[in-house]
């Protein structure tokens, strides 16, 4: 009889568990096993290995994409921000060349080809041959050269844009719709036209040894000034000249239309210059006198849009009738006026005023407003 | 005669996904994973060779992966993993509560002539319960006592192995034992009468 077996201690059995003795298989259970598993395990290191090479590809052609996607995205930053700097740089471009025309930019002189462009970027100066033509254009304007002209352009600032005219002459217009604010101002050896919204001639030339500017408006108005005071108010068509002879403007045109709103100024100190003999005396008396009324219709129409400006359309209108009684057929005060009444609601009145000015001026510039208004309101009332 | 290549040499072609070092690594590392597995399970069950070709199939992953941090030998390393591999398969086994019926390896050791085939018989029913309460406690408190007190591992290896600090090696063997102890305390043998 066995005595009654005591349980081991787990430490025991921990130590018995280890010492387990291993049977011996057969060798052909053993190579059977071998076959087994070796055979899969060369199929797990393929896989696995393969696995990992397909991982590394996607890893790496997704890497590849957001490098090229990043050197895209950098490439077309930088470039955008280059042709930002470049169209920056360029300020104006001469363009619609005909003829010989040099432009001469970094004291580099080059002959622009027929039909070609050339973009300033500091100040160029621009000079056309007898038949020669070209036109600058800028954000703000286009000028055109004619032939034999000489004209500096240098580097536009935010507050103007700057030609000087030697000789020659130049057709300027100017974009009333740009957004810039900037003047448009065309420098002659004796004076000096600003302009914001007008198409206007400048012109200088040589009489008897002197320089002498003439500006002729083709549209909107221009102011000229001498020693800073107005002197003349110039509406489309008319035309002054630096000579005093001609200093008092005069309609060129009949019937030429006023756009700008925005009257240009010119600057004249030739006469300032001149012999004062008494016959010259006589004349610059008479011109003074003619120079002082047209001050006074200048400071009239500036109120009246001063007016206008702030909002204040019954005293613009009031202004611009009193400029009309005083001044008739001053046309630009006339559009005013029917403009103003039109807003104030008094479509009668507006519609007579219309009338009124399609009568004086059948080919007027604002004759299809003048004309909508004058039939929208009957039966007619005349003022 | 040919050298036989380093542990080094071998993780490096497995690495590199040359297939044809599968024999070495087989004749390497069989001993070791064939001899853990018996441990883990007393025998060799129905499903040993599977059991074996999983364990080397998660050898090679983990060095594919370089999980192994060639820390220790390549031969600590598959045993680390043959156990984790043979636990896993114990608990499962457990849980599916066929363990107890399962029927004998079919490597089952005969209990020799001469002996007391009585005693065998409750050391052998001792060595179950005691597999029983290690496939039923916390998984890393199991291997740390299997490694460290069944296949005679040092701590330090066994912290290369499971990847913790040697602190952490410790506080698993040290609560592992306790708990093994507390279980082989509270659980009487069981009988033969009694159902499984």
């Amino acid at each position: 009889m066995s005595s009654p077996r005591i349980p081991s201690q787990p430490d025991d059995m921990l130590r018995r568990m280890g010492s387990q003795v291993l049977p011996v298989e057969t060798p052909e259970r053993d190579e059977q096993r071998r076959q087994q598993v070796v055979a899969a395990l060369s199929r797990s290191i393929r896989e696995t290995a393969d696995r990992k090479r397909r991982a590394l590809r996607t890893r790496f052609i997704w890497s590849l994409g957001i490098a090229a996607s990043l050197a895209l995205g950098l490439g077309i930053a930088a470039h955008a921000r280059q042709r930002s700097a470049d169209a920056a740089a360029v300020f104006s471009t001469v363009a619609e060349v005909t003829g010989a025309v040099v432009v001469t930019e970094s004291g580099e002189s080059r002959v622009l080809a027929k039909g070609s462009d050339f973009a300033l970027r500091t100040q160029g100066e621009i000079e056309t041959a007898p038949e020669a033509q070209a036109e600058i254009r800028s954000r703000k304007s286009t000028v055109h050269l004619a032939p034999a002209t000489k004209l500096t352009v240098p580097r536009s600032t935010a507050l103007e844009e700057r030609y000087r005219l030697a000789v020659g002459r130049v057709d300027v217009s100017v974009d009333k719709s740009s957004p810039l604010t900037r003047s448009v101002v065309v420098e002659t050896p004796n004076a000096e036209v600003v302009v914001h919204g007008t198409v206007f001639t400048v012109g200088v030339a040589s009489r008897a040894a002197r320089p002498v500017t003439d500006v002729s408006v083709t549209r909107g108005s221009v102011w000229v000034l001498q020693h800073g005071v107005q002197v003349a108010v110039l509406g489309a068509g008319q035309h002054w000249s630096s000579d005093a002879e001609s200093a008092l403007p005069t309609n060129a045109a009949a019937g030429a239309s006023i756009t700008s709103e925005t009257p240009a100024v010119a600057i004249d100190d030739v006469t300032s210059r001149r012999a004062r003999s008494p016959r010259a005396l006589s004349r610059a008396s008479a011109a003074d006198a003619k120079a002082s009324s047209l001050a006074e219709q200048s400071r009239m129409f500036q109120e009246a849009i001063d007016a206008r400006n702030r909002g204040d359309d019954a005293r613009a209108a009031e202004l611009f009738a009193r400029l009309l009684a005083r001044f008739p057929s001053y046309e630009e005060a006339e559009v005013q006026l029917f403009r103003a009444q039109k807003r104030l609601g008094r479509t009668t009145q507006a519609a007579a005023e219309a009338r009124r000015y399609l009568a004086q001026h059948p080919q007027g510039f604002a004759r299809d407003e003048a004309r909508d208004l004058a039939l929208s309101s009957l039966p007619a009332q005349r003022r | 005669m040919q050298r036989s290549p380093t542990d080094e040499e071998l993780i490096d072609a497995v690495q590199r996904g040359d297939h044809q070092v599968a024999s070495v690594i087989y004749e390497r590392l069989i001993g070791v994973v064939d001899h853990t597995l018996y441990r883990v399970f007393g025998r060799r069950e129905v499903d040993h060779d599977d059991l074996v070709q999983a364990a080397f199939e998660q050898i090679v992953v983990t060095l594919s992966r370089r999980s192994y941090a060639r820390a220790c030998s390549l031969r600590t390393w598959a045993s680390s993993i043959a156990s984790h591999v043979g636990f896993n398969a114990l608990r499962s086994r457990r849980r599916e509560r066929r363990v107890l019926d399962r029927e004998a390896g079919i490597d089952a050791e005969p209990i020799r002539a001469g002996v007391d085939v009585e005693g065998e018989a409750s050391a052998r029913a001792e060595l179950e319960r005691l597999r029983v309460q290690l496939s039923e406690m916390k998984s890393t408190h199991a291997e740390a006592v299997f490694l460290h007190d069944v296949l005679g591992h040092e701590l330090a290896e066994i912290a290369l192995m499971t990847q913790v600090s040697i602190s952490a090696a410790q506080s698993r063997l040290v609560r592992g034992r306790r708990e093994l102890f507390r279980r082989l305390d509270h659980v009487a043998p069981r009988r033969k009468s009694e159902p499984s």
